[in-house]
């Protein structure tokens, strides 16, 4: 129980809206729904309806010291816990984040950067089992992002002491973990024209490491990951192709990941486009697996709302080679901004 | 269900607003984060990823009758959105408050059970486990209270929960457990006896008493009683306070069973400027069984931490050293814990 916590609250313009001089700033919520018509082509649909909600609240200010601070939590479907992340802002030294829960830090950024008009081709509703690169983010962690850095140039270096460890709240750690993943850290750079001079060309290149206990059985080694990847835009035009690899540090089962993949996108007008994508990943285990998925999509925004078809193919999804695990199928999402 | 609901929005002020002629007021939602690093030492074992980071949110509705009573509500969710509690409190005018309550800690002698001044937490709340057991009365139940107004310094309350031990239930729905526990009952007193001085504006005295019915079934017990008393004392820049609590199980039969816990708590916390404090806080607990045999003889947990805070607008940057003996109340040396804890929190 806080015994010396100041806090308060105004109710200015009779909203939601609530800040003090003692607090950091105000807090918002955004959010929206998804809604999707799904349809299996070889296995049973059941209800085809789906609907995500999704819930944020975002918090910002300015601290006596002049350092800026953003509060994120946010809720994804049926109101489930996604993240929590907060942004100190600190002028001479760049942005310090201290996340939880979330996927998009270090190198999990560009787990899949290929153009697409909504989702991957492994995410557009077909359940495929991919496995992509995540790096340090399965545990709570810190992410600095300096911004002494040349122009045209991002560098985000992410630590996690334990990549294992589950979130915990405040006042607490994660305690013992029977994973043998220790920390991590994970480095991701990202350049753009105003580095090379190339208008529209982007590049993308990351690293992880996780420290894996070598003593428990079935780990010889360090987890180790790598991403690079290119886009290209021109006109309505994007293109790009992306190549990881993961060695997963086992000394048995699957050794190793290798995916890559490939996207093009073409903007037909402000709210039209339309777009095609490509995965592929290997899985190095006693028997190689290839796992494909391939995507045409279509996306129409009017408004706050946007209207998405795909069409989805995934060969030997979850890597596995019975011919149930080829899937295929046409989605059809609504979503709405608020 | 509603059937004529009207609900009204408005965007105005680009905020969470949502109101209209038919709703009873307005709702607002605040916030925060509390970000921490553990680090455990003593017998404790591994610290695993010492980040901790727990979010909250609260939404609150308040509003006013058409008899000029006022009411509020609060909704408030505690790390990664996990619902923590609801409660809507009345206020009578100078009839006093009542206060329907569920899921909260803040009602009937839970408000008391560690009301030490601190810098920042108790010392058994700051990121240590300790296991410590503290007077909570009806607080973790379904309860109801009311609260007087404050007449010459003294506010008395009195909570009640119909049903001990059973679960939280939604608008409409009953709990029952067929446990052997009945009703509930706390009465608190607190008293500011300044008479009107400046030197003794500061002093506040609580005490306060709790029962649950137990009924004798297959376990033959007694009803269960708690009772806590303490003062507190602000002079200046200075806070200090003294507080005892008790609790008897009940339990009678089983040799191993706990029959009593007493704890003896004290904390002194110093203002050093508006944006500084420092305390050290002291919270001792004794545990007793039915039995005292020479296996079991009373066992003393012992919980010290001296902490430092410092604000900076609404930032607040905390930190905690922690010891505790005989944590859980087990004696061997595995239980003797300390930790050290930083802590940054954000107040939106």
């Amino acid at each position: 129980m806080n015994k010396f916590t100041k806090l308060g609250v105004s109710a200015l313009c009779g909203s939601l809206a609530a800040v003090s001089a003692a607090n950091a700033g105000e807090l918002t919520v955004t959010g929206g729904v998804d809604m999707s018509w799904v349809s299996l082509d070889d296995s049973t649909t059941g209800n085809p309806i789906g609907m995500g909600s999704n819930l944020t609240f975002s918090g910002s200010g300015e601290l006596d010291n002049g350092w800026n601070v953003a509060l994120s939590v946010a809720m994804l479907n049926q109101d489930a816990y996604s993240n929590t992340n907060v942004v100190v802002t600190v002028p001479t030294l760049g942005d310090i984040r201290i996340d939880q829960g979330s996927s998009g830090t270090g190198i999990d950024r560009m787990d899949d950067v290929t153009p697409t008009v909504w989702e991957e081709a492994h995410g557009a509703g077909i359940g495929s089992g991919l496995n992509t690169v995540a790096g340090s983010s399965g545990g709570s962690l810190i992410e600095y992002t300096p911004n002494m850095m040349p122009d045209g140039l991002t560098a985000r270096l992410a630590y996690s002491p334990d990549a294992a460890g589950s979130n915990a709240g405040d006042k607490a750690s994660s305690g013992m973990s029977t994973s043998p993943e220790g920390s991590a850290y994970d480095v991701l750079l990202v350049a753009t024209d105003a580095l090379h001079g190339m208008e529209g060309l982007t590049l993308y290149g990351g690293m992880s490491k996780i420290s894996q206990d070598s003593n428990q059985s079935g780990y010889d080694g360090d987890q180790e990951e790598q991403s690079y990847a290119i886009i290209y835009a021109a006109g309505g035009f994007t293109v790009g192709y992306q190549w990881s690899e993961e060695d997963t540090g086992a000394s048995s089962g699957v050794l190793e990941y290798e995916n890559t993949g490939y996207g093009i996108t073409f903007n037909v007008n402000d709210d039209l486009s339309v777009g095609y994508n490509h995965f592929e990943s290997d899985q190095d285990n006693d028997t190689d697996v290839t796992m494909e998925a391939t995507s045409y999509q279509i996306a129409y925004s009017v408004g706050g709302a946007s209207i998405r078809i795909a069409e989805v193919d995934v060969d030997n999804s979850a890597y596995q080679t019975a011919t149930m695990y080829d899937k295929s199928g046409t989605v059809l999402s609504v979503s709405l901004a608020f | 269900m509603n059937k004529l609901t009207k609900v009204g929005l408005s965007a105005l002020c680009s905020s969470l607003a949502a109101i209209s002629s038919a709703n009873a007021g307005e709702m607002t939602v605040t916030g925060g984060v509390d970000m921490s690093w553990v680090s455990l030492g003593g017998g404790q074992g591994v610290t695993g990823n010492p980040i901790g980071i727990g979010s909250n949110l609260t939404f609150k509705g308040n509003g006013e009758l058409d008899n000029g009573w006022t009411f509020g509500v609060t909704v408030a969710m505690l790390n990664q959105d996990a619902y923590s509690s609801t409660a809507v409190n009345l206020t009578m005018g100078s009839f006093g408050s009542l206060n329907f309550n569920q899921g909260d800690s803040g009602n009937g002698i839970d408000a008391y059970d560690d009301k030490m001044p601190t810098a920042w937490e108790e010392p058994w709340g700051a990121g240590l486990g300790t296991g410590i057991q503290l007077v909570k009365g009806v607080g973790a139940n379904n309860n109801v209270q009311y609260t007087t107004p404050t007449v010459f310094g003294i506010t008395m309350a009195v909570a009640v929960a119909p049903d001990m031990g059973s679960a939280d239930v939604n608008d409409k729905g009953t709990a029952s457990t067929n446990d052997n526990t009945g009703k509930g009952m706390d009465a608190t007193i607190n008293v500011n006896p300044s008479f009107g001085t400046e030197i003794l504006s500061g002093l506040n005295l609580f005490v306060g008493g709790h029962y649950t019915e137990m009924y004798v079934d297959s376990t033959p017990s007694n009803d269960r009683y708690e009772a806590v008393g303490g003062v507190t004392l602000d002079i200046g820049p200075i806070s200090l306070g003294y507080a005892s609590s008790g609790i008897v199980t009940g339990k009678t039969t089983t040799a191993t069973d706990v029959d009593w816990y007493k704890n003896h708590m004290y904390g002194v916390a110093f203002n050093v400027n508006d944006d500084l404090s420092i305390s050290y806080g002291d919270h001792e607990s004794q545990q007793g069984f039915v039995n005292p045999g020479d296996s079991r003889e009373s066992v003393h947990m012992d919980v010290q931490s001296w902490q430092i805070a410092y604000s900076m607008g609404g930032a607040s940057i905390r930190y905690a050293k922690i010891d505790a003996s005989n944590a859980s109340y087990q004696k061997t040396s595995m239980y003797d814990k300390d930790a050290n804890v930083i802590s940054v929190s954000l107040a939106f």
